[in-house]
C-alpha cells in the first residue's frame, strides 16, 4: 500500500476581483421543466477501504497544474517510434462553423446590473418518421424478402457455422433478386460503452459483408451502417434479449 | 486559462480568521475534496418578495442553497436555527451580523425580488462573517423564467469570490434522449432542470460535445438514414452544418481545448482509426495506423495530449498519445476492458469506464502517468459516458438499470450521487458544458 503525506496545502493569494457581468445576451425561454430528485439507487464506496475509493482526494502531493503533467512518460510498456502524422491528401471535405451572429453582450456597465438571459433554439418536430416505424418497416421488407439475420457471441464479430449458412441462403437469394440493394446493419447488446459498441457493430457488419462478398455479392451492392446499441431489438437485461441484440440485420431497398 | 488559486480557510469557533497568504509553491490549486478541506460555512437568509405569486423568494432560497452545496466550497448551514432570519435584518443589523460572525459563519447572503414588468429584479447581498462588512452587492434582471438562471448566477458570484473559480450553477449538459422511438440531443441546467430538445431529425443523434465557447455540439448523426455524418449545431439559432463526411464510422467527436481542432474516429481506411481535422485550415490528419480499432479521442486541459481507446492489444484498453499522434503509450493495465475516457480540466485525473472482476461496467479514475487508479462507482448497472464539470469537481455520467437508462452527477470522490434525469426510458451520453 502507498503510504501518503498528507499535503498541507498553504492558502495562495485571493485577490478579489469584481466579477465581470458577461451578461449572454439571447432571448428567453420559457423554464418548463420539473424534476424531482430521488434516492440515489448506486452508491459510491462506503465499506471498502476509503483511502482507496476516495479518488482525488487522496493525491499524495499538491498537483502541479498543467506543465508536464501529462508529458510524463508511463514506464510500462513500449512506446511506438514517433512518426509524422499522415496528412490526408485526398482531403476529405470539412465544413465550416457558422459565424456569430448573435448580438453582442449588452453593457452593464452603466448600472453594475447583470442581464440574465438564455435561449437554445428548440428544434421543431420535422417530417423524419418515427424510428418505430422506420425499424418494422426494415423487418417486415427483411421478412417478405426471406434474408435471414445473422447472430454473433458476445464481445465477438466472428461469424458462426449457422452464420454462415444463413449468409449462403442470403447470398442466394440476392443473387436471384439482383436489383436489391442491400443494407447491413451492425447491432450489439447494451453492455459496454457506446463508443465501442458502434465499433463492434460496424465490424459484425463488415464482417457479414465480407463474407456475402466472398460468396460472390458485389461489394457495391451492400451498405454497412453500425447502430451499436441503439436502435435495440428488445430492452430486457436476459440473455435471450442480449443475443436478439447482437447481430447483424440485413435490410433490402436502401438507396 | 482558468485562475488556478488554492485557499484554505480556517475557521475558529469564536471569531473566524481567514489565512491568505503568497503560497511558495506555484500552481497549487484547490482541491475541495481533500479531507482536511474546510468547507466555508455559509448561511442564506432568504429572499424578501413581497409575498409575490409562485414565492419566487422561497425559490431562489432553495435554489442557491442546492448549488451552494453542490460547489463542494461552502457548507450551508440553516440560519433559523441560530435565530437569524430574514426579519432579523430589518432591526440591528450589526447585532445580527455580530451573532453570525459568532457562531462560525463565514458568509451571509440574502437579498430581494421584486417585479419591474416585464421582468423580476433580484438584489443579492453578501456579507463576510470573517471580515465583518459587507462585501458586495449584485442585481439580476430577467424574466420571471430564468428565476433559477438568477439564483445560479449569485451561487457562480459566491464560488468566484471565494475561490477565484468561475462555478458551475450556470452550466449545462448536453445529453441525448429517447422520444417516440428516436434519440434526439437536449440540453439541460447542471441540475437537471429544464430540458430543451435541439435536434428533431426523428432518428438518432449521438454522443454530444462542446465547443470550448459553448455555442455549439458536434454529434454523430444518422439524419442521412443512410450513414454517419459529424455534425455541429449552433445552440442559439439551431444552424446545422455536417463538418466531418467520411466513409464508414464517423463517431466520438471531441474539439481540442482551443476550439481549433476536432478529433474523431472513422474507418474510412478500414477500421476505426482516429483523425484530427483543423477546422480553419481544413486539413485532416490521420494519428492513428494500427490494425486495431482507435477511438474516443479526449484532450488534455492543455490539448497537447490526447487519452484514447484502442485494441490494438486484443481488448479495449485507454492509451495516450501527443495531439499530433506520436509518443503512444497503453495507459490501463488492470481489467480486460477499459474505455470511454474523459481527461478532467485539472488534467490530474482521467475518469473512464472499466470492467470490474464481476463484470460490471462501472467508472474508474486514473492519474495520467498510471500511478494511480480507484473504482469511483459500484453496484449494479451499466455505466457510461463520463464527463467532467468545468471546476474538474464533479462528474456526469449515464447509468443503465432495470432497463432504464438515466443520468447521474457525482462529486468526484464518489459522493453525493444524484440522479438528474427523470421521467421517460433512456437518458444517455452526457457532456457538461464548459464554464
Amino acid at each position: 500500500m502507498q503510504t501518503r503525506a498528507r499535503a498541507k496545502a498553504q492558502a495562495a493569494v485571493l485577490t478579489v476581483i469584481l466579477l465581470s457581468a458577461g451578461a449572454c445576451s439571447k432571448s428567453v425561454q420559457t423554464d418548463s421543466g420539473s424534476k424531482g430528485f430521488e434516492q440515489p439507487p448506486v452508491q459510491a464506496e462506503a465499506d471498502k477501504a476509503p483511502r482507496e475509493q476516495t479518488g482525488p482526494s487522496t493525491t499524495s502531493k499538491a498537483p502541479r497544474e498543467g506543465a508536464g503533467k501529462e508529458e510524463f512518460q508511463f514506464p510500462r510498456g513500449g512506446q511506438e517510434p514517433a512518426k509524422e502524422p499522415e496528412i490526408i491528401t485526398d482531403t476529405p471535405q470539412v465544413g465550416s462553423l457558422p459565424a456569430d451572429t448573435t448580438a453582442p453582450a449588452e453593457s452593464s456597465a452603466k448600472s453594475g446590473d447583470v442581464r440574465v438571459s438564455e435561449s437554445i433554439a428548440v428544434a421543431k418536430a420535422g417530417p423524419g418518421e418515427a424510428m418505430a416505424e422506420q425499424q418494422n418497416g426494415g423487418q417486415l421488407s427483411e421478412a417478405q424478402a426471406g434474408l435471414m439475420d445473422v447472430f454473433f457471441a458476445f464481445d465477438s464479430w466472428k461469424l458462426s457455422e449457422d452464420g454462415k449458412q444463413a449468409l449462403a441462403r442470403d447470398a442466394d437469394w440476392l443473387k436471384a433478386n439482383g436489383n436489391q440493394k442491400l443494407t447491413i446493419e451492425g447491432y450489439c447488446d447494451e453492455r459496454g460503452t457506446q463508443a465501442y459498441n458502434l465499433v463492434l457493430g460496424q465490424k459484425r457488419a463488415k464482417a457479414v459483408q465480407g463474407y456475402l462478398a466472398e460468396l460472390g455479392i458485389p461489394p457495391t451492392r451492400m451498405a454497412v451502417i453500425s447502430y451499436g446499441k441503439d436502435r435495440p431489438f428488445c430492452r430486457e437485461q436476459t440473455e435471450d434479449c442480449y443475443q436478439q441484440n447482437r447481430r447483424g440485420h440485413l435490410v433490402v431497398g436502401g438507396k | 486559462m482558468l485562475l488556478r488559486i488554492g485557499l484554505v480557510i480556517v475557521v475558529a469557533m469564536a471569531a473566524g480568521m481567514a489565512a491568505i497568504m503568497e503560497s511558495g509553491a506555484a500552481d497549487v490549486f484547490l482541491e475541495a475534496t481533500r479531507p482536511d478541506f474546510q468547507k466555508i460555512p455559509v448561511a442564506v437568509l432568504g429572499f424578501r418578495d413581497q409575498k409575490m405569486a409562485d414565492s419566487p423568494g422561497m425559490r431562489l432560497t432553495e435554489v442557491l442553497k442546492a448549488d451552494l452545496r453542490r460547489s463542494q466550497i461552502f457548507a450551508v448551514t440553516d440560519p433559523a436555527r441560530l435565530g437569524l432570519t430574514l426579519e432579523g435584518l430589518n432591526g440591528a443589523q450589526n447585532v445580527l451580523f455580530k451573532q453570525a460572525a459568532d457562531n462560525g459563519i463565514a458568509v451571509l447572503v440574502w437579498g430581494q425580488v421584486a417585479a419591474r414588468e416585464p421582468d423580476l429584479v433580484l438584489d443579492g447581498l453578501i456579507y463576510d462573517g470573517v471580515k465583518q462588512e459587507a462585501v458586495a452587492s449584485r442585481r439580476y434582471v430577467g424574466a420571471p423564467s430564468v428565476l433559477r438562471q438568477m439564483a445560479h448566477r449569485l451561487a457562480d458570484e459566491l464560488v468566484y469570490r471565494y475561490t477565484g473559480e468561475p462555478g458551475i450553477a450556470k452550466t449545462k449538459i448536453a445529453f441525448v434522449s429517447e422520444q417516440r422511438g428516436a434519440r434526439e440531443l437536449f440540453v439541460m441546467d447542471y441540475d437537471g432542470y429544464g430540458p430543451r430538445q435541439v435536434t428533431a431529425d426523428g432518428f438518432l443523434s449521438l454522443m454530444p460535445r462542446w465547443s470550448p465557447d459553448r455555442r455549439f455540439l458536434v454529434f454523430t448523426t444518422y439524419r442521412s438514414r443512410t450513414k454517419q455524418d459529424i455534425d455541429a449545431i449552433e445552440l442559439a439559432t439551431g444552424k446545422r452544418v455536417t463538418l466531418i463526411s467520411m466513409a464508414g464510422l464517423n463517431i466520438t467527436p471531441a474539439f481540442s481545448p482551443d476550439g481549433n481542432d476536432l478529433a474523431f474516429a472513422s474507418s474510412q481506411d478500414g477500421n476505426s482509426e482516429l483523425y484530427r481535422a483543423e477546422l480553419k485550415t481544413k486539413t485532416v490528419s490521420r494519428l492513428t495506423v494500427n490494425s486495431g480499432g482507435d477511438l474516443s479521442p479526449s484532450w488534455s486541459p492543455t490539448g497537447r495530449e490526447l487519452a484514447f481507446v484502442s485494441d490494438r492489444g486484443g481488448s479495449p484498453q485507454v492509451y495516450l498519445m501527443s495531439a499530433d499522434g506520436s509518443n503512444v503509450r497503453r495507459l490501463t493495465f488492470e481489467g480486460d476492458h477499459n474505455a470511454a475516457p474523459a481527461w478532467s480540466p485539472r488534467g490530474n485525473w482521467i475518469a473512464y469506464v472499466c470492467r470490474t472482476p464481476d463484470r460490471q461496467f462501472k467508472l474508474c479514475l486514473i492519474t495520467p502517468d498510471g500511478q494511480k487508479r480507484v473504482q469511483l462507482t459500484s453496484g449494479q448497472g451499466v455505466d457510461d459516458s463520463p464527463s467532467w464539470s468545468p471546476d474538474g469537481r464533479h462528474l456526469v455520467f449515464s447509468s443503465i438499470k432495470d432497463g432504464k437508462s438515466h443520468i447521474y452527477m457525482v462529486n468526484s470522490d464518489g459522493t453525493d450521487l444524484e440522479r438528474l434525469t427523470s421521467g421517460g426510458v433512456h437518458h444517455s451520453s452526457p457532456a457538461w458544458s464548459p464554464a
